[in-house]
């Protein structure tokens, strides 16, 4: 009961503050790898709009990608898409499940399986922003970073013709 | 007199801190998307910081209460950080997304609440864990589509339960404040475990859905959960806190748990109904021929009223006579689109044929039959209403019952340990027993009569309970005062 009428020592406070600020630094450094020393991709695209309750406006992206024809696969295994640049987009070559020893590649999570077809997520199907916020231009595809393990980062929204896509917000 | 004053000092402060929590959110969330991520990331950290920092500094000047809020603020600003540097980093927004953020926060708020020694960052970091115990369990049936995985949460939550009460009882042989808190959630865990399980269709699945409860992950936590009570046990016998009644009880928790894990096995083994397999289950030519509906055709066993479409594309052979005596015909009719549109249909859909199956009520009668599968869930009579055999019904009962006992030990037990959060998370559990009970009546009586008479009496119950609760509660909270 000691420990209650005293509280903590400024130590420990110190110490305990130092130890949320490392907890969440190696949130954001393991969450900005792909950003830090990834490669850039561009996918197509068809979004719609949700709404989550805890982080806010979002929108779900749909990519041309997400399905693919593989076997032997179930319902949460890793998969890894392996991507060649067309004259605009990059678009998938095939799936495997052993992570590819070179080339460029994203990975991805099924999420069902129809016959030898499977519907993957690669983690990057969704851009929050801020309420009341006007998208100005129509999205067409979606430029993304990807580090050598195949994590991916949305990095821009893309208009057809390439050009970032303008969002702008109320006051 | 001191005490109430600080009571009342600590409720103003804790809205305090909530209301100025709420404004800088607000404010900041006005304008959040001018804000480059770097500087996002920055300002939560200080907002967090600055608030535990605040914390200490009050605690020093014997502001105790108000310095608690300040922790228990700057624990939410935390959590709320997560969710942010993952918004900014436009993360999985899914349920499964959701239920990773709620555990990263509650191990960091867990593991700071220590640091701190702060009983409402533990509280943060308790109610965390638990908000991403539930959205997992809403990822996994949203994954798995599978309604049977509600029993194995029920097991885990017993799991959790028998490891957070070895954790309490740790900090009670090494008098460490967060004693009763580890208490009050393990008392959560246990009321949710058999909450869960005083469902009649989670009883039926606990054993015989696709899904076995006891998976590796499962087996891992129950064994945790009974090396974290035998530490804990041990710790406190070590330092003479704990009483012999006090272990008896666990191990007579413990052992009614087992047993009625057991006897569920047992009881539900001829929960369902035999039924004739779907064709396109049947994978032997022999055993589809022998099914009136269904046919061998091409290495496949399909119904016979597709044979005609699947074996002709034109008139050519599309009179022959089948087997089954199904007989084809060339028809020609109009679409949509006013096209004409000509396949080979069956004239002998061949629908009258009898189930068999249905006449063996036992999971080994039915297997006997290649052409029957069993099929674990409610049975049903003649006029569709929905049926328990009698061994599931009698362990339903003496469950509830169990259940309604567990509840009253409990506050009996958090009476004598003078603990009124936990007086009140049982009587909470026990008035939501009673609800879902009480509906559960009125979904299964039909009929206007028995429906009115289902209403009356929960009118009755409903008043006379609210009063009799709000008396046996008052009593309970003067016993623990006067304690």
């Amino acid at each position: 009961m000691a420990q209650e009428t005293h509280g903590p020592s400024r130590k420990r406070v110190m110490l305990g503050a130092l130890f949320l600020v490392i907890f969440l630094g190696f949130m954001v450094l393991y969450l900005a790898m792909p950003y830090l020393v990834g490669s850039t991709v561009v996918l197509k695209t068809a979004p719609v709009d949700p709404f989550d309750p805890i982080r806010g406006q979002y929108m779900v992206i749909r990519y041309d990608i997400s399905t693919q024809p593989i076997n032997d696969v179930q319902v949460g295994d890793t998969v890894y898409v392996l991507l060649t640049k067309g004259e605009d987009v990059w678009d998938s070559t095939y799936a495997t499940k052993t992570m590819p020893s070179s080339g460029m590649y994203i990975k991805g999570e099924v999420q069902s399986v129809s016959g030898s077809s499977a519907q993957l997520r690669f983690g990057v199907e969704q851009y929050f922003f801020e309420r009341n916020a006007q998208i100005l231009d129509r999205i067409d595809r979606v430029e993304l970073k990807v580090d050598a393990t195949g994590t991916a980062r949305i990095s821009r929204l893309l208009t057809v013709t390439g050009s970032e896509v303008r969002i702008k917000y109320a006051d | 007199m001191a005490d109430a004053n600080d009571k009342f000092t600590s409720i103003f402060a804790t809205i305090g801190a909530i209301l100025i929590g709420l404004g800088v959110v607000w404010l900041l969330a006005t304008n959040w998307h001018s804000i480059p991520a770097l500087l996002k990331v920055l300002i939560l950290v200080a907002g967090f910081c600055t608030s535990f920092y605040a914390g200490f500094q009050l605690e020093q000047k014997e502001f105790r209460r108000i310095a608690q809020s300040l922790y228990f603020l700057g624990s939410i600003i935390f959590c709320i950080s997560v969710f942010l540097i993952a918004q900014i980093f436009n993360t999985d927004a899914s349920v499964q997304g959701a239920a990773v953020l709620s555990f990263i926060a509650a191990i960091g708020t867990i593991i700071a609440s220590y640091i701190f020694i702060s009983r409402s960052s533990l509280v943060v970091g308790m109610f965390m864990g638990t908000q991403g115990f539930f959205l997992q369990f809403l990822a996994t049936l949203d994954s798995y589509r599978g309604d049977q995985y509600v029993a194995s949460y029920a097991i885990l939550a017993f799991a959790l339960a028998m490891v957070i009460y070895g954790v309490s009882l740790y900090h009670r042989a090494v008098e460490h404040i967060f004693e009763k808190t580890y208490l009050f959630w393990s008392t959560f865990y246990v009321l949710l475990f058999g909450y869960i399980l005083s469902y009649q269709w989670v009883l039926i699945y606990l054993w015989r859905g696709s899904a076995n409860p006891i998976t590796g992950f499962i087996t891992f936590m129950l064994i945790l959960g009974a090396l974290a009570l035998a530490f804990g046990i041990y710790s406190c016998m070590q330092s003479a806190r704990i009483s012999a009644s006090e272990i008896t009880s666990i191990f007579v928790i413990i052992i009614a748990f087992a047993a009625f894990l057991f006897m569920s096995n047992v009881a539900t083994a001829d929960q369902g109904t035999c039924r004739q397999m779907y064709c396109g289950e049947i994978t032997s030519d022999s055993v589809c021929n022998s099914v009136d509906r269904c046919m061998w055709n091409n290495n496949y066993c399909s119904e016979t009223y597709s044979y005609c479409s699947f074996n002709y594309n034109n008139q050519t052979g599309c009179t022959a006579p089948t087997a089954k005596g199904v007989l084809c015909e060339w028809q020609t009719s109009t679409g949509w689109d006013n096209k004409s549109y000509s396949s080979c249909v069956s004239l002998q859909r061949n629908n009258q044929y009898v189930d068999s199956c249905t006449a063996k009520k036992s999971r080994s009668s039915c297997s006997e039959s290649a052409a029957c599968t069993w099929s674990p869930g409610y049975s049903y009579s003649s006029s569709y209403r929905k049926q328990l055999n009698t061994p599931t019904y009698l362990l339903w009962i003496v469950f509830n019952i169990a259940y309604i006992a567990l509840i009253l030990a409990m506050i009996a037990l958090s009476t004598i340990k003078k603990h009124a959060k936990s007086i009140n998370l049982c009587i909470s559990f026990f008035v939501l027993f009673i609800i879902t009970r009480y509906i559960g009546f009125i979904m299964d009586f039909g009929g206007y009569t028995s429906l009115a008479f289902v209403f009356i009496i929960g009118g009755v119950l409903l008043i006379g309970g609210a009063i009799l609760i709000r008396k046996w509660h008052k009593k309970l909270m003067d016993q623990v005062e006067s304690a």
